[in-house]
């Protein structure tokens, strides 16, 4: 009898401890769209290749998610909403990483290879558990290290390497590779579509 | 991406407890002491009955015992040599020679008490004898006593006497005379089990039974299922009380041989001597007939040496053999009676389990665990 009540209560018990074991986990691989020309292809307005700027082949990262009710991927569409009413970044998610490309960087996709490489290399995921929010995803490339980020410095424009966005997601359902490019209407991007993508949430209302 | 297991970790449950809790069920008949039960099995459906009997999953510890033999052979008369020793003594005029032959007084009574065929004749020829040697020796107060002991045990007058003198006639008719003179008296017997007793090898009586004699005394013979025969001599008028012993294993199967070859197999006396025959406790008598494919079975149990339950079935010789033999050990109360489904602890057990299970499968379909978001490089 007393195995029978111990089975009993190993049936009645067995649930609530499964309750707590229970976890889903939904991974969203950010992936810079990997094609030539690419995000890290942009010129500025003498024509000078951005990525120039760097010394060392040292940039950071700065990763953002931005707020939007937006559901649909459409260029034209997202600057608008993100003039009015706007598509504030959520200042507790920022991460920054400070990259080094390695390797022969012959090319811009080398370049864009060497620093997603570099971001992966650590290992340590962007965010262990995104907000349940729709969101624009950025990654912000720069000459400013991740301590003057950190620190509260805003980008300036002369910094910028290079800038890539997502599509509005919801990271409350959105799981899997979630592409960041440059939409442009060039065949190399110009420094102008890299800062309204590295400033998309503080573009002034037109 | 990893997705937690939750209803999959709960059928796991379901099945480790369907695994656990099986040898609970296991274990309810398993505890019970297992009660000896010897079956014997007649008729031309034995084979299939003590094979399916043997197969069966009753909580007894089952012996078979073949049936006693029931060929009897009927009694022969016993030879008595001291009566031709006797007659040859008394023609070759040698009387002393034949009152020793014939042995003491008490060898008439003692072949009275013998029983079976041919007791009451040898007695009245060893009586006959004694008379005639006794007179034919000049001792005529003793050929009266044996003549009044001939005529009081109603013993007839052998064909021997034709070689005796008219003297020793008329002497017996003298003595039969006087004793059938004499007011008839009573004598009663009991005895501490129910028989029948025998009076002078003559006549028979249930007891209790009173008997009307001629005074004077008198041989009685106590019969009585699973009991020894005892012979005794009693004096009417007067009472007799019978004790009989048990009988051992050897006469009760003679004892139920002899019922048997008459047809009686199953009444409560047959059943009661057979238990006795092959010293069971417990014994189930099956009486089986084969009927095409099925078996006809009728059973009865005597435990302790008493009837304690009949029953009857037909059908398949395995379901019919299991449940006769179920019936009679449950309403003898040799194997205690299935509780209902809902007394048995098995099924409570079953039905907390299964609401468990049930719960706990509700809860894993049912219950959605929290997710969250890794974005990553």
């Amino acid at each position: 009898m007393t195995r029978a009540l111990a089975l009993l209560a190993f049936a009645a018990l067995l649930p609530l401890a499964l309750q707590g074991c229970g976890e889903d986990v939904r991974t969203v691989q950010l992936d810079f769209v990997d094609r030539d020309p690419n995000a890290f292809s942009c010129v500025d307005a003498a024509g000078e290749r951005l990525l120039n700027r760097a010394r060392d082949a040292r940039a950071s990262v700065v990763v953002d998610f931005l707020r939007t009710p937006l559901r649909f991927c459409q260029v034209t569409e997202t600057i608008r909403q993100c003039r009015d009413p706007g598509c504030p970044a959520l200042p507790e998610l920022r991460r920054c990483y400070d990259v080094v490309a390695e390797g022969p960087l012959e090319s811009d996709l080398d370049v864009l290879r060497a620093v997603e490489a570099s971001l992966r290399s650590s290992g340590e995921p962007v965010l262990l558990d995104a907000p349940d929010e729709s969101v624009i995803v950025r990654a912000t490339v720069t000459t400013q290290t991740c301590a003057a980020v950190e620190e509260g410095a805003p980008l300036g424009a002369d910094q910028l390497l290079a800038c890539a966005l997502s599509c509005p997601v919801d990271l409350g359902q959105y799981e899997g590779v979630l592409d960041l490019d440059l939409p442009t209407t060039l065949e190399s991007c110009t420094i102008q579509e890299v800062a309204v993508c590295a400033f998309l949430d503080r573009l002034p209302p037109e | 991406m990893s997705r937690s297991a939750g209803p999959a970790a709960f059928a796991l449950a379901a099945f480790a407890l369907a695994l656990g809790a099986a040898p609970l069920y296991a274990q309810e008949g398993e505890g019970a002491e297992r009660a000896p039960v010897t079956l014997v099995v007649v008729g031309d459906a034995e084979e299939a009955v003590l094979g399916a009997a043997r197969e069966s999953e009753l909580p007894i510890t089952l012996r078979v015992a073949p049936a006693p033999a029931r060929d009897v052979a009927p009694r022969a008369p016993r030879p008595r040599p001291a009566l031709s020793a006797a007659r040859d003594a008394y023609v070759n005029a040698d009387f002393e020679a034949c009152l020793a032959a014939l042995g003491s007084p008490d060898a008439v009574t003692d072949a009275l008490g013998e029983g079976g065929p041919g007791a009451r004749d040898a007695a009245a020829r060893l009586a006959f004898w004694r008379v005639a040697c006794h007179g034919a020796a000049g001792d005529g107060p003793a050929a009266e006593r044996a003549a009044e002991r001939m005529a009081t045990l109603r013993l007839p007058i052998p064909a021997d006497a034709a070689l005796a003198t008219p003297d020793l006639e008329r002497l017996l008719a003298d003595a039969y005379e006087r004793v059938s003179a004499r007011p008839p008296a009573a004598l009663r017997v009991e005895a501490s089990t129910p028989g029948r007793v025998q009076v002078d090898a003559l006549e028979s009586c249930a007891v209790p039974c009173e008997r009307a004699l001629p005074p004077g005394e008198h041989v009685l013979r106590f019969e009585a299922d699973g009991a020894v025969p005892e012979a005794r001599l009693a004096q009417a008028p007067g009472a007799l009380r019978f004790e009989p012993a048990p009988a051992p294993p050897g006469l009760a199967a003679r004892q139920w041989a002899a019922r048997a070859a008459r047809g009686d197999l199953e009444s409560t006396a047959s059943v009661a001597l057979l238990a006795r025959a092959v010293r069971a406790r417990n014994l189930v008598f099956v009486l089986g007939e084969r009927e095409r494919e099925a078996v006809h079975l009728r059973g009865a149990l005597a435990v302790d040496g008493e009837v304690a339950s009949r029953a009857a079935r037909r059908g398949p010789a395995e379901e019919a053999t299991e449940a006769l033999l179920r019936e009679l050990l449950v309403r003898g109360e040799v194997l205690a009676p299935e509780p209902p489904l809902w007394r048995r602890p098995g099924f409570w057990v079953g039905i907390l389990a299964a609401a468990a299970v049930a719960a706990g499968v509700t809860v894993g379909v049912l219950h959605e665990p929290p997710t969250r978001t890794e974005v990553t490089f």
